[in-house]
């Protein structure tokens, strides 16, 4: 196993995984930014990187078109996969954090479903709420509803799961599928209640996908994902805490239910903003943090911050296969995360399965 | 000095404790004794704001409740019954999660002296969940200890509160356990246990308090606590207790105990 591979530099004590998390954190930093520039480099047409840095370096103007492809649709798809990979990988720690448990994800216990109940209502309805409310939420209404959705998902979710302060797995797991059926039922209500326009909005957005990807875009989900990326440094401790249990974490000194609200209001927040611009993308959140506990191990310090470098760098990878696979057409991406994620992840957990049951 | 004044305590609308008071002096150990389901456990958790209760309980001085709970952690450390931990930690990492509630910044060292004084020394790689029982609780105590190391504290005397300490140990440490508490009054410490064994409680405990259906049937030192006719009434069966020679110390043998019908 890979864990027992340790050949620090520095005299760290048997168990202490600090240093190789450090580590971790500046490869992943460098592997963010080779991806990153790859992917700038990848599309459909034939711009590319070096061209342009060499007609940048002899002091030329890029072409429009060259501009155009560059930061109207290169840039703002690798900004909008860096934001929504590290929001799914992180809100997956903080979620499988909160409920002690390496199974909870939000696409897995209805959270992903609640967000998209909230988009499919606001894309569907939204045209009939009062004029003065269109014009007051505007294009925030798509990622406010998703947001709300998937926060009332997650409040209702760990009501559900937890009496007496103790939080049952299986109750989650159980409501969440539950709550995730009856989110899917009510979209599909108002997926037969949509007209034709609205109809190829919600396929479009179902899809799961990159492709959308605009400033605009950007501007609109970007604040809610980074508000919730900030929150995660300071859970990190309240999460280790929480490892323990509630009562021990609350012993510690920990202000256990004040931490509890920040989490899932993160949780809420980047699934929602994800899911409102990215569709439902799969798989991420469940996979990256997992990973990552296996090779530097479940300190959240690290491995929060390494979930989103991991994160952001899988789902510009994934979709790079997505756009290139069967060019220039795309594949929509969240077939491409679950065709790789699956068996890789089966992959894993036949590795690691005594290291899993505990 | 831990002060617990007038507690009671209601569980489901049931009152699981009636009218407790206790007074536990820094450097001594306070047990706490009685039957399964009279109420010993639910007092701690009064005393560590587990559980909502009427009265006073004071921490040398102030109203417990009005800590924080940061400020609390600094000068009060609580060992749980088993535990599971969630994810794989290894034991250096768990026992350092006491570390960061401590009051003191403390140094690297500390976790390895801290598993090291609960027999745990090269111990520090393994995983948390490849322990046995016995050794997971031991853990846990250093994990406790390294959140109140030093026995006086910035604020006065630190408190360990140890929920069934030694339940799954082995004698040996059994002992161990109970005598790194020992020591921990000894050099001026609070420590206040729940404890199952009455002979560890005779042998380490200076204070104890009786509990029985939710009542403190008596307090005081072991000679005055541990006695036939107040143990017999609390366990419900014939207790005889003995005393052993140089340096007298009460003893319980279940085979000089005799299972009455209790009407």
């Amino acid at each position: 196993m890979a864990l027992a591979l340790s050949s620090e530099p520095f005299a760290r004590p048997q168990g202490d995984r600090r240093g190789r998390a450090r580590m971790a954190g500046w490869m992943l930093a460098l592997v963010l930014v080779l991806t990153s520039s790859v992917s700038l480099n990848v599309g459909a047409s034939g711009v590319n990187l070096l061209e342009i840095i060499g007609t940048l370096a002899r002091g030329d103007a890029l072409d429009a078109r060259t501009r155009l492809i560059l930061f109207d649709i290169r840039l703002p798809r690798l900004a909008m996969g860096i934001l929504v990979g590290a929001a799914l990988a992180v809100s997956g720690a903080v979620m499988q954090g909160l409920f002690r448990n390496p199974l909870a994800d939000p696409g897995l216990v209805g959270v992903g479903a609640g967000a998209g109940l909230g988009a499919i209502t606001a894309i569907v309805l939204g045209a009939s709420l009062p004029v003065t409310m269109q014009a007051g939420l505007g294009i925030y209404l798509v990622p406010v509803a998703a947001f709300l959705g998937g926060w009332l998902t997650t409040i209702l979710l760990y009501q559900i799961s937890t009496s007496r302060g103790r939080t049952s797995v299986a109750v989650m797991l159980l409501g969440g599928i539950a709550m995730g059926a009856l989110a899917g039922a009510l979209s599909g209500i108002l997926i037969y209640m949509a007209d034709d326009a609205q109809l190829r909005d919600l396929t479009f957005w179902g899809l799961g996908s990159l492709a959308g990807a605009t400033w605009t875009k950007i501007w609109i989900a970007g604040p809610l994902i980074v508000l919730a990326l900030a929150a995660a440094p300071f859970l990190a401790r309240a999460l280790n805490g929480l490892a323990l249990g509630e009562a021990p974490a609350a012993h510690l000194g920990i202000p256990v239910q004040r931490m509890k609200n920040i989490a899932i209001l993160s949780v809420a927040a980047a699934t929602g903003a994800a899911v409102a611009v990215s569709g439902g993308i799969g798989f991420i959140g469940i996979v990256v943090p997992h990973l990552l506990r296996l090779l530097i191990g479940p300190d959240h310090r690290y491995l929060l911050p390494n979930a989103a470098l991991l994160g952001a760098s899988l789902l510009i990878a994934a979709d790079m296969v997505a756009r290139v696979v069967i060019a220039p057409a795309e594949l929509p991406i969240g077939i491409v995360t679950a065709t790789l994620g699956g068996p890789f992840f089966l992959w894993i957990l036949l590795r690691n399965r005594t290291l899993l049951d505990m | 000095m831990l002060t617990v004044d007038h507690v009671s305590v209601w569980l489901a609308r049931k009152r699981v404790l009636e009218d407790i008071s206790l007074r536990a002096e820094a450097g001594q150990i306070t047990a706490i004794v009685g039957p399964n389901g009279s109420g010993k456990t639910t007092l701690l958790r009064a005393i560590t704001q587990e559980l909502p209760y009427a009265g006073k309980i004071y921490l040398e001085g102030t109203e417990i409740g009005a800590l924080r709970g940061w400020e609390l952690a600094a000068r009060r450390a609580v060992l749980p019954q088993a535990s599971r931990i969630a994810f794989p930690f290894t034991l250096l990492e768990i026992v350092r999660l006491g570390l960061s509630a401590a009051a003191t910044a403390a140094p690297d060292t500390r976790a390895l002296e801290a598993l090291a004084r609960v027999g745990l020394s090269g111990f520090e790689g393994r995983y948390y969940q490849e322990l046995s029982g016995g050794e997971q609780q031991r853990v846990q105590l250093a994990r406790v200890l390294t959140q109140v190391w030093a026995p006086i504290g910035p604020h006065g005397p630190c408190w360990l509160l140890l929920d069934e300490p030694v339940s799954s140990l082995d004698i040996g440490h059994q002992l161990e356990v109970m005598e790194l508490a020992a020591d921990y009054a000894a050099r001026g410490g609070g420590v206040i246990a729940v404890m199952h064994d009455l002979n560890l409680t005779a042998m380490f405990a200076q204070q104890i308090i009786l509990l029985a259906s939710g009542h403190a049937i008596a307090q005081g030192p072991p000679a005055h606590v541990l006695t036939d006719d107040l143990l017999s009434r609390a366990y419900g069966c014939d207790l005889q207790v003995g005393t052993s020679p140089a340096p007298p110390i009460p003893y319980v043998l279940p085979q000089m105990a005799r299972r009455t019908i209790q009407s």
